[in-house]
């Protein structure tokens, strides 16, 4: 025998898709969203992808290296990662923060706690969530689609707020349309925007069993079925539908609740995992701050996940099958879950309400001293929020009390500008008369034309004036102002803002 | 139709297709003959023969010792060269009854047909099977009379005769089943009435189609009550709590047997080899075996002795085709590889494979990335990783709490394990300490 022959224990044959495959497999179901990402968005998208899935796995093989440990980069998780790290971010973002939210996704989150499989939460909601909280301006800044952002982004880019966000701020923007929704066409983070490239992604991992159906189907189902019950001031008439297709929950309930190392392995504990991670999710959307909560009720059961593991163990064989208590016990634990949460954000709620409220009247009257620097200075505290009726361009008015002894109003307006709408403050007093006016943004309109209405020598001509401002034609106007030449639709808005307010002041007395 | 299976399972590529037309040849018996007295589940048999004595075929060698044991008896007729250790597809060496081919095959004297069944009564038919050392050719040779005389208070509803054949490349019992249809329905009869049941199901995968067909046809024209069940194609299907569980939707309960609920499993090849006993008298001397895999040149079925050494077997399929790393007795999920060729067939070997390195390559095993397919596949609703978990740092408690005693060894997790974690090794070695820990006690 010229060849010793091998013994080994059985069995003796092995599956090919061994890690490498099945991450493989995830790479390939996420590049039709990763696709639609890029159509959206513009190349900007995919050079930020790039950014987060190179530094993803150079931040891995350093660590390796550093530890002197075998390579781990070729099972590919790394670059899964990095992926639905740039999925979950928006296409406006500066390129610091993929290689920032890589580094904390992979070295903290990944490596620290013993890389795959060990990791307690799932890295790129973990590398999320820290860069919402530590740069949220820049987290929330999301370009509209179709933008066609190039790799250099240039400074004038036009936002848009997301769905699930002018649903929470009423921001007075239409919402999108189903279609819209479904193919993508809305604001929002590179990946999550197309859900129709979600599902075809979807699809390929059932197909490959890399995923079981349970937490996807839950997730979405609870989803649909708690936003039908409590998402309209009526029980059961909630608009399911536009829960389901707008945020990032499709982007979750497909990639991130089915991440391995972060989610239960039994059947059963899928299930409690993604309706555990829907009920979450619909509390956070129309009961919490943020306008979504998809990617925090996954980590909140992500640390849930060892305790669902042990309490739904399978039956044991011959022991036969689920019990009527053994649907109580599930039952119980997700009541349990849900019970917490709610009770954590209603006491938060609470606790904080007063002290939010004051605060933001601090802040704002702060901003809005500026258009009463001519007559006074705002006391503290005095503010009050005024009703504005519909139909106008002012967003609020309040009501203050000045050290001179005058009361005076701030109204908040948004006229239509050139591209976008202008914000803008307009100072009155009690005479209805105009104190002051500063317009916060402007970057609607045409560069070094448009933007001339931020200049005081503009804006300054509104002060002293009352209602019914017109634009100077030929001869002057004693309620007249001067428009600026080349620019006359930003000033007009300017114009029409300061009247609208001062509409809204009259009427409110 | 609609095939019935259990839940759990992997699928497999089966590569029957290099054998499964192919009629079974009948192999002339080799010089040298080694029939091990532990073939079977159970105590090993006591011999009743010594060096320099004459044997003829069906001759008793080796004697029950015990309840669960079997007979042995001599393949061929010549002389007893030596009752000493050998190497035995176990990997240990084991008393086994060496005997010199003469080449003559005379059958021993009392070797004579039982009759027909409607003159036996049950307790003659388990006497036949328990006397011609009948165990199951499935690949547990568990000793059929056992099994046909179950616990006096529990009444057997249906008698299944396991056709399922889920192991990779075999497909012995596939031949079998078409081959010797006469004998299965005999068997089938037979069986029914050692333990009075009520029904006899005969349980098939759904790629023996042919199979299927023949046997329906054969039932059809003899309104025998003996009713065909088509399974799923799925591993281990052929596993005899998952086959109870498909067919009745009963489950067994843990440490019992299918009797409990009122079933009997016999495989195809044990009911074949039981209607050959009573119908000629002769024991339970030959097997079919499947000889095949990528290392081999004419895979096909052979009707050998038992006892033969499996390099006869290779031979007779024709050699080695290129180079083999593992020589494979039974199937390649639950068989045992083997180091040597000389190494003898015994009753439950149903197949000799000879595996390329391309099919048996291993992977080294990196982390367990927690996927739960090992929990997704397990047939007696396990965790795997759980227990592999738990045996690595060694907690007796939970071993015991997550069921460990219940694995049936079937290797499914480890076939799918993404991350190559040897699973069952964790679980036999899990199993071996804790049965030492409660000896000790």
């Amino acid at each position: 025998m010229e060849k010793l022959l091998k013994v080994g224990p059985s069995p003796h044959i092995y599956t090919p898709d061994d890690t490498s495959i099945l991450m493989q497999d995830v790479i390939i179901a996420l590049m039709p969203a990763l696709a639609a990402g890029v159509y959206i968005f513009g190349y900007r998208a995919a050079v930020i992808t790039l950014i987060s899935v190179l530094s993803a796995v150079i931040f891995e093989h350093l660590w390796n290296i550093a530890l002197k440990k075998k390579s781990t980069i070729g099972d590919l998780s790394a670059v899964v990662s990095g992926i639905l790290l740039a999925f979950n971010l928006p296409a406006t973002v500066p390129f610091w923060i993929p290689l920032v939210g890589s580094f904390f996704m992979i070295i903290i989150v990944k490596m620290c706690f013993g890389g795959l499989g060990q990791n307690f939460l799932n890295p790129a909601l973990g590398a999320r969530a820290f860069l919402s909280a530590s740069w949220p301006a820049l987290m929330t800044s999301f370009a509209k689609p179709f933008a066609k952002l190039m790799p250099i982004l240039s400074p004038d880019v036009v936002t848009s707020a997301t769905p699930l966000g002018i649903l929470k701020e009423k921001a007075g923007e239409a919402l999108p349309t189903y279609m819209d929704l479904f193919i993508g066409n809305v604001g929002g983070c590179i990946g999550e925007t197309s859900k129709i490239a979600l599902l075809a992604g979807l699809v390929y991992l059932l197909v490959r069993h890399v995923i079981t159906w349970h937490t996807p189907v839950t997730f979405v189902g609870t989803v649909a079925l708690l936003s039908w019950i409590f998402g309209d001031k009526g029980y059961f008439s909630g608009d399911w539908l536009f829960h389901i297709l707008s945020g990032g929950l499709f982007l979750g309930a497909f990639f991130m609740a089915t991440d391995y190392s972060t989610t239960p392995i039994t059947k059963n504990g899928r299930v409690v995992f993604g309706v555990g991670c829907g009920i979450l999710t619909v509390i956070i959307r129309l009961a919490g701050g943020y306008p979504e909560g998809v990617s925090y009720s996954i980590l909140l059961m992500n640390t849930a996940f060892p305790l669902i593991e042990r309490v739904t163990a399978p039956r044991r064989f011959g022991k036969g099958g689920l019990k009527m208590r053994d649907y109580v016990r599930l039952g119980g634990i997700l009541f349990l879950i849900a019970a917490v949460v709610a009770l954590a954000l209603a006491l938060g709620n609470k606790f904080t309400q007063d002290r939010i409220k004051a605060r933001e009247f601090e802040e704002a009257a702060k901003s809005q001293q500026k258009v009463f620097d001519g007559v006074g200075k705002i006391v503290v505290n005095s503010g009050a929020t005024l009703e504005v009726k519909e139909g106008t361009s002012v967003t609020s008015l309040t009501m203050y009390e000045l050290d001179t002894g005058i009361t005076v109003y701030a109204a908040e307006c948004s006229p239509k500008g050139y591209k976008s709408d202008i914000k803008m403050t307009v100072g009155i007093d009690e005479n209805l008369k105009v104190t002051g006016v500063s317009i916060t943004d402007a970057s609607g309109e045409t560069t070094g034309l448009g933007t001339r209405v931020t200049e005081p020598e503009f804006i300054g001509q509104f002060v002293g004036k009352t209602k019914d401002i017109t634009i100077n034609g030929t001869a002057p106007n004693e309620n007249g102002i001067d428009a600026i030449t080349g620019a006359t639709v930003s000033s007009k808005a300017v114009t029409a803002g300061v009247n609208d307010a001062l509409k809204a002041v009259e009427e409110a007395l | 139709m609609l095939f019935r299976t259990f839940k759990g399972g992997v699928h497999l590529h089966y590569n029957k297709e290099h054998t499964n037309r192919v009629k079974i040849v009948d192999m002339p018996a080799p010089d040298k003959i080694i029939c091990p007295l532990s073939q079977h589940t159970g105590k090993q048999s006591e011999p009743t023969v010594k060096a320099g004595d004459r044997v003829k075929i069906g001759s008793l060698i080796g004697k029950q010792c015990g309840y669960v044991s079997a007979n042995q008896h001599s393949p061929v007729s010549g002389t007893v060269m030596a009752v000493e250790p050998y190497l035995h597809p176990c990997g240990s060496m084991i008393d086994s009854v060496i005997i010199e081919n003469d080449g003559k095959d005379e059958v021993f004297e009392g070797i004579k047909p039982y009759g027909d069944i409607s003159e036996l009564s049950a307790k003659d038919i388990i006497d036949i099977v328990s006397n011609a050392g009948i165990v199951g050719l499935g690949g547990a040779a568990f000793p059929t009379h056992v099994k046909l005389c179950p616990p006096p208070d529990t009444r057997i509803e249906t008698l299944i005769i396991n056709g399922a054949e889920c192991e990779p490349y075999l497909t012995a019992d596939h031949r079998i089943m078409l081959e010797y249809t006469d004998e299965l329905m005999f068997g089938c009869m037979a069986l029914v009435k050692a333990v009075d049941a009520k029904v006899c199901v005969i349980a098939i995968e759904s790629n023996k189609k042919d199979a299927i067909l023949a046997i329906k046809e054969k039932i059809s024209s003899a309104k025998s009550g003996i009713r065909v069940v088509g399974l799923a194609t799925k591993y281990p299907q052929g596993s005899e709590k998952q086959i109870v569980s498909a067919v009745t939707g009963k489950e067994v309960p843990p440490c019992a047997l299918p009797a409990d609920v009122g079933v009997v499993v016999v495989n195809v090849h044990t009911c074949v080899s039981t209607a050959l006993a009573i119908k000629t008298g002769m024991p339970l001397t030959s097997r079919v075996v499947t000889v095949a895999g990528s290392a081999i040149s004419n895979p096909g079925n052979f009707k050998v002795r038992i006892g033969t050494p499996i390099k006869h077997l290779i031979e007779a399929a024709g050699g080695f085709k290129g180079t083999a790393e593992k020589i494979i007795i039974g199937g390649p999920m639950m068989g045992t590889s083997v180091y040597s060729l000389d190494i003898p067939i015994i009753k439950g070997a149903g197949g000799v494979l000879a595996l390329t390195e391309r099919d048996v390559a291993w992977k080294t095993s990196s982390n367990c990335i927690h996927c739960g397919k090992c929990v997704g596949v397990c047939p007696v609703r396990l965790e795997p990783v759980t227990l592999d978990r738990y045996y690595r740092k060694f907690n007796a408690e939970m071993l015991e709490k997550y069921n460990l005693f219940d694995c049936i060894e079937c290797g499914s997790c480890v076939y799918i394990c993404p991350a190559r974690v040897e699973l069952l090794r964790s679980i036999r070695g899990a199993k071996r300490r804790l049965a030492q820990m409660r000896e000790s006690k």
